[in-house]
């Protein structure tokens, strides 16, 4: 797959890396697009978060290059890496993570690199009205139920208009209704922002929203044709 | 955003907060107002000491009549003969010598008797009236002034001893010659008259015929003195009331001797001479305060220790608890870099935190130790006629850098915990 313009693109060449003392993990090449999200497979403990992290540059890679739109990750200093996650990359954990003091439209602008933009997103917009609507914007995080926290942390990753979102097991702690509506606003988001979507995950709910699957268990690449 | 996130997270743990606080507080409150007593009671002493070089006055404690004749906040040791200071006083080498006569009171302020250059000694400068030139004019310190509400004109009486409540001395009224404006020094809390003014007050009491001159001048006899125990200057035995303005100065009792002399020599020689061969002791009330400070240095040392104890206690406590937190912020501190806050911002963090911490802690302390001030203040002024400044300090400041020093110091080791926290590990722990 080639990226057209306009369209960001990932990529990664020939990544390994060892925790210490531990057998090296090699992954696959691999581009993704911003029209193509990707879904990582893999039983746990297959490096599916490892990957993520080494992406995201929370990880150095021991070898290799992760190049987000013509941008190598692997060879930024740690504070230029930093700065490059912050303007470019939006993370979405498992458990959504707060700043548990703060209200969440605060948490909304936690990112130091809002400041920087010229306006508020308007592919946001209607989101964060629709929380406001819902009277969730002023209270504390730990006030929401989970499917209302992982919509914010969905959000707020977003806030930094990224060109790549990289999402770690987003719904496995969600219901079936709020995990369609999670994931459902993820992808529509991702679209949006014309951002490259990477979402592990071994929730077989996903599955049938995303064509394009990478098993890390056995390094396949899989296409998926929707029904 | 890091300066309201820090904010934000003192708030969110309220009683963490409050304990971290109330620590720090009283500390600061307690070092604040250690530092501003002793600072300026001991300021105080030194404005009033004037350069003294001796006080004379009857035998007892040295410090009593240190406190008595240059404070005036001691009874005083006993009383003198006129006749027999007369001989010191009159000594070539003594530069200056200023009687003084006291033991009355007016509400609990002094009633001094003295010369015009005890006046000049303390810089007096009148407000309002003249200076006394008569029997039983007097001038009021200008604290005694406020307080009595007299005025130019009015009349008084003075009460026996220091109290308040004692014998009256209702046939003899002063009266109010003059007002003097304050000058901070212990003139403030006295009433001023002149010695056979004193003399004159007592005199009805006296038993002034078996007194001569002569007499008394070959005897220093011991035993007058020794039975002087009262603070008063003239003997208590019942006499005859009617007597003539004839009073014999140098059968008269006087109650200490602020002397200057002209040579450091002499200084050196005479309070030898005076204790040895005089039935009075001379004290060079310099020694004396020294000596009281370093008495009460061992008791402020002390609390200061204390406080200090307290403080490390505080800066323990905000190192616990922002340690114990740790765990809990662990995730919140990982997402912070996972948004792209670089390490090092993480510390800013968890040291502001600790310095919001210590500023606010030092600034409710400062704000205690006023409260405490005014408190003193107000048992002060009325047991020992003492007012402390609750001006701003600047020995203060050290205290701001101390209490700031441990909010940084207890903050550090969490703070550099945060900054080296390995990221990946702890968003993966999930």
């Amino acid at each position: 797959m080639k990226s057209e313009m306009n369209h960001s693109a990932l990529r990664v060449e020939g990544l390994f890396f060892a925790y210490p003392g531990e057998e090296q993990l090699n992954f696959p090449d691999l581009e993704v697009t911003s029209d193509n999200p990707l879904l990582i497979l893999g039983d746990s403990g297959c490096g599916k978060t490892t990957f993520l992290h080494l992406l995201s540059g929370l990880l150095n890679p021991d070898g290799g290059s992760v190049v987000l739109d013509g941008k190598n990750i692997s060879t930024l200093n740690p504070a230029a890496c930093d700065r490059f996650r912050g303007q470019n990359i939006g993370m979405i954990f498992q458990q959504p993570h707060f700043i548990e003091a703060l209200t969440v439209y605060e948490n909304l602008r936690i990112s130091p690199y809002l400041s920087h933009m010229k306006q508020p997103l308007s592919a946001l917009e209607s989101s964060i009205q629709e929380l406001n609507l819902s009277g969730l914007l002023n209270k504390l995080p730990s006030r929401l139920s989970s499917g209302e926290q992982q919509r914010v942390s969905i959000i707020r990753a977003l806030m930094n208009r990224p060109k790549l979102i990289l999402a770690d097991e987003p719904t496995s702690a969600l219901d079936n209704k709020n995990c369609a509506a999670v994931i459902e606003l993820l992808i529509r988001k991702a679209r949006q922002l014309n951002a490259v979507l990477i979402i592990c995950t071994h929730d077989e709910r996903i599955r049938k929203e995303v064509e394009n699957e990478l098993d890390l268990s056995d390094m396949t690449l899989n296409v998926t044709e929707k029904p | 955003m890091i300066r309201k996130i820090a904010l934000k997270n003192i708030g969110y743990k309220p009683l963490n907060t409050v304990l971290c606080l109330a620590l720090l507080t009283f500390s600061v409150s307690i070092i604040t107002l250690i530092v501003i007593l002793q600072k300026d009671i001991e300021e105080k002493f030194q404005n009033d000491l004037r350069d003294i070089d001796l006080v004379m006055g009857a035998k007892g404690s040295p410090l009593q009549l240190v406190l008595s004749a240059l404070y005036h906040v001691d009874a005083p040791t006993g009383n003198i003969k006129l006749a027999e200071a007369k001989k010191i006083m009159n000594s070539p080498i003594v530069e200056q010598a200023i009687p003084l006569a006291y033991g009355d009171s007016y509400n609990g302020y002094r009633i001094l008797g003295t010369e015009q250059a005890y006046l000049q000694k303390y810089d007096a400068e009148l407000e309002a009236g003249n200076w006394f030139d008569k029997d039983m004019e007097a001038i009021l310190g200008a604290n005694v002034a406020v307080a009595s509400g007299l005025k130019i004109g009015d009349t008084f009486v003075g009460t026996h001893g220091d109290v308040e409540g004692g014998h009256l001395h209702e046939d003899h009224k002063y009266t109010v010659e003059g007002i003097l404006r304050s000058n901070h020094s212990v003139i403030d809390n006295l009433v001023l008259t002149n010695i056979p003014s004193v003399w004159r007050v007592h005199s009805s009491q006296q038993d002034g015929g078996s007194k001569e001159p002569s007499h008394e001048e070959h005897h220093h006899d011991e035993e007058h003195h020794e039975s002087h125990q009262h603070d008063h200057p003239e003997s208590h035995e019942p006499g005859h009331d009617n007597h003539e303005e004839k009073i014999i100065a140098d059968s008269m009792d006087i109650t200490a001797v602020l002397m200057n002399f002209k040579t450091k020599m002499a200084l050196l020689n005479m309070p030898r001479t005076i204790n040895e061969q005089t039935s009075m002791q001379a004290v060079n009330p310099g020694m004396e305060i020294n000596r009281l400070f370093s008495l009460i240095g061992i008791g402020a040392t002390t609390l200061r220790m204390i406080a200090g104890g307290i403080m490390l206690i505080s800066g323990f406590s905000i190192f616990f608890i922002l340690y114990n937190r740790m765990e809990d912020r662990k995730y919140e501190l990982a997402l912070l870099r996972a948004v792209g806050y670089r390490p090092v911002r993480l510390l800013y963090l968890l040291l502001w935190e600790g310095i919001i911490l210590s500023i606010s802690g030092y600034f409710l302390g400062v704000f205690l130790s006023r409260a405490g001030l005014w408190f003193i203040n107000k048992k002060a002024s009325a047991d020992f006629h003492m007012v402390f400044s609750s001006y701003y300090h600047s020995s203060e400041a050290w205290i701001f850098l101390l209490t700031i020093g441990v909010g940084i110091l207890a903050t550090l080791l969490p703070a550099i915990r945060a900054m080296r926290m390995n990221v990946s590990r702890v968003l993966a722990e999930n």
